[in-house]
C-alpha cells in the first residue's frame, strides 16, 4: 500500500509538471543531450526518466526560478542568455558520457541557482498603459506560460466625449498609446443618438486600415457613439468609443446674440477686452474708489462755489434795503 | 535453409534481453506537444517498470505525447497535467517487452511480430 502511493507521487513528479523557465529558452534535443548519460545509481541503470524528472524539479518546478524569471518587457532574452550560459556547456560536457545521479543534481543544482542570482537582478517595470486594451507584451514575463502576462486591462476604453458645431468638420482618431501589430484592421461602427458602450447597438459603416474617420460638415444626424475596433487577425485587441454632440446653427447664433447683448450691459457699453490681450493702463480704467473721490471733491466744489455766489450776493440785498 | 535460421535469430534477438532478466529498455521522450519533433532516446526502466506510451487529449483533440519507464501499477491512471498554462489529461498504456514503446497508435505486441514474421519466413523457405 505504501509503495503504491509513493509510486503515484512519483508518477505524479513525473508527469504532474508545470514546466517552467527551462522548458521556455532550452531546446528540448538540448536536453535529450544533457540526461543521455544519467546513470541511476541505486540499481545502476541509464535512466533517462529520472534526469528530465530532476530538471523539472529543480528548473521548472522551481518557485524561486520562476520568481526570477518575472522580468520587464524585452529582457526575456536576457534570461534565455543566462540560462545558455549555465546549460550549454553542462551538455557539450555531458555528451555521450555516463555520469551518476549524484554529479547531474549537484551541477543542475549550481546551474539554478546562478541563474536565480543573475536573473533576479534584471528590470522588472511593466510595460503596461492604461486604460484600456490588450497589451498582449505589456507585464512581467512568465516561465509557466512561456510568454508576458497580459496587463488585465479591459478592451473597451471609456467614452470620450465631442463637442461639434453644425456644419463644422470632425475628425476622430482610433489610435492607441501602446504598439499594434503589424496587420491590423480597423472596423468603425455608430449607434445613432445614444451615449452607449453595449455592443449590439452598433452597426458596421467602415472596415479597413484607416484610423481616421472624418465627417466633413457635421449636421444633426451624426449625433450618437461611434466605435472603432482594433484587430489583429481575428483577435480583437482595442475597443475605442466617442460620443459625438452637435450644437445647431441656430442655437449657437442665439448664444452668440446673448454674449453681445451681455457684455454691452457692461459700464459705458465697453466690450470685454479679448482674452489674452493687452492688460489695460490704470488710467484707462479707474478704480471705484477713485470715481467716487472725484465725484465727491466735484460735488463740494459746487457746493461751495453755490455757498460763495450766495454770500457774494446776499449783503447787496440789505445794502438796498437800508437805502430804501 | 538460411531463411528457416532467420526467425529463431530474430525470437532470441527479441526476447535475449528479457530472457536474462536484464532491465527493460524503452523508447524515452519528454511530454510533448505532437507537433514538435524529438528523436527518441533509449532508456533503462529500474526494476519493476515497464515501457509505457502516453497521450494528452485537450477535449477531444489529442495534443501531446510522451514515452519512457514507469511503474506497472500507475498504468491505468489518468490525470490532469497542465502545460504551459493549458490543463491536459494524460492517459497511459504500457507494454512488457524492450523497445515495445516505439510505433505511435495502437501497442503491437512484438510476440505477435515476431509470430507473423517467422511465418513468412517459414513460408518463404518452403517455397
Amino acid at each position: 500500500m505504501c509503495t503504491s502511493a509513493l509510486c503515484l507521487v512519483c508518477v505524479s513528479l513525473l508527469l504532474g509538471t508545470s514546466l517552467s523557465c527551462y522548458q521556455c529558452f532550452v531546446d528540448v534535443q538540448d536536453s535529450s543531450r544533457l540526461c543521455w548519460g544519467h546513470i541511476l545509481t541505486e540499481y545502476n541503470v541509464r535512466n533517462v526518466d529520472s534526469c528530465f524528472r530532476k530538471l523539472d524539479r529543480i528548473f521548472n518546478n522551481h518557485e524561486r526560478v520562476i520568481e526570477a524569471g518575472r522580468v520587464g518587457k524585452g529582457y526575456d532574452k536576457q534570461l534565455k542568455g543566462l540560462l545558455d550560459v549555465e546549460i550549454l556547456p553542462m551538455v557539450e560536457e555531458f555528451d555521450k558520457k555516463l555520469n551518476n545521479d549524484t554529479v547531474y543534481e549537484e551541477r543542475l543544482q549550481t546551474a539554478a541557482d546562478n541563474f536565480i542570482a543573475a536573473a533576479s537582478k534584471l528590470p522588472r517595470v511593466s510595460g503596461c498603459l492604461p486604460p484600456c486594451g490588450f497589451q498582449s507584451a505589456g507585464a512581467v514575463y512568465n516561465c509557466i506560460t512561456c510568454q508576458y502576462d497580459s496587463c488585465e486591462l479591459p478592451l473597451d476604453c471609456p467614452v470620450k466625449e465631442i463637442k461639434a458645431m453644425e456644419n463644422s468638420r470632425n475628425q476622430m482618431w482610433c489610435v492607441v498609446p501602446f504598439h499594434l501589430p503589424e496587420d491590423i484592421e480597423v472596423i468603425w461602427r455608430f449607434a445613432e443618438e445614444v451615449k452607449t458602450q453595449q455592443v449590439d447597438q452598433f452597426k458596421e459603416v467602415t472596415a479597413g486600415l484607416d484610423t481616421l474617420y472624418s465627417i466633413p460638415s457635421t449636421s444633426l444626424q451624426h449625433v450618437g457613439t461611434y466605435q472603432c475596433e482594433i484587430y489583429s487577425g481575428q483577435r480583437s485587441i482595442v475597443r475605442l468609443f466617442f460620443y459625438l454632440t452637435v450644437t445647431p446653427q441656430i442655437v449657437a447664433g442665439h448664444t452668440e446674440l446673448q454674449e453681445i447683448f451681455d457684455l454691452s450691459l457692461l459700464p459705458g457699453g465697453r466690450l470685454l477686452p479679448a482674452p489674452g490681450g493687452p492688460p489695460r493702463s490704470l488710467i484707462l480704467n479707474p478704480s471705484p474708489l477713485f470715481l467716487t473721490a472725484c465725484l465727491t471733491i466735484l460735488l463740494l466744489l459746487l457746493f461751495l462755489s453755490m455757498g460763495a455766489l450766495y454770500w457774494s450776493v446776499k449783503p447787496e440785498h440789505a445794502e438796498q434795503e437800508e437805502e430804501d | 535453409m538460411s531463411q528457416l535460421l532467420q526467425a529463431p535469430a530474430l525470437w532470441i534477438y527479441l526476447l535475449l534481453p528479457s530472457l536474462l532478466c536484464e532491465n527493460m529498455r524503452c523508447y524515452y521522450s519528454p511530454i510533448l506537444e505532437k507537433e514538435e519533433k524529438f528523436e527518441l532516446i533509449v532508456t533503462e526502466c529500474p526494476p519493476d517498470e515497464m515501457c509505457f506510451k502516453a497521450e494528452g487529449h485537450y477535449g477531444n483533440y489529442s495534443a501531446l505525447s510522451a514515452r519512457g519507464c514507469m511503474a506497472k501499477k500507475t498504468c491505468s491512471r489518468v490525470h490532469e497535467i497542465r502545460i504551459k498554462g493549458i490543463v491536459y489529461t494524460m492517459s497511459y498504456g504500457c507494454c512488457d517487452s524492450p523497445y515495445c514503446n516505439t510505433c505511435p497508435g495502437v501497442f503491437v505486441q512484438p510476440l505477435f511480430i515476431t509470430l507473423t514474421l517467422m511465418t513468412v519466413a517459414v513460408m518463404a523457405g518452403i517455397l
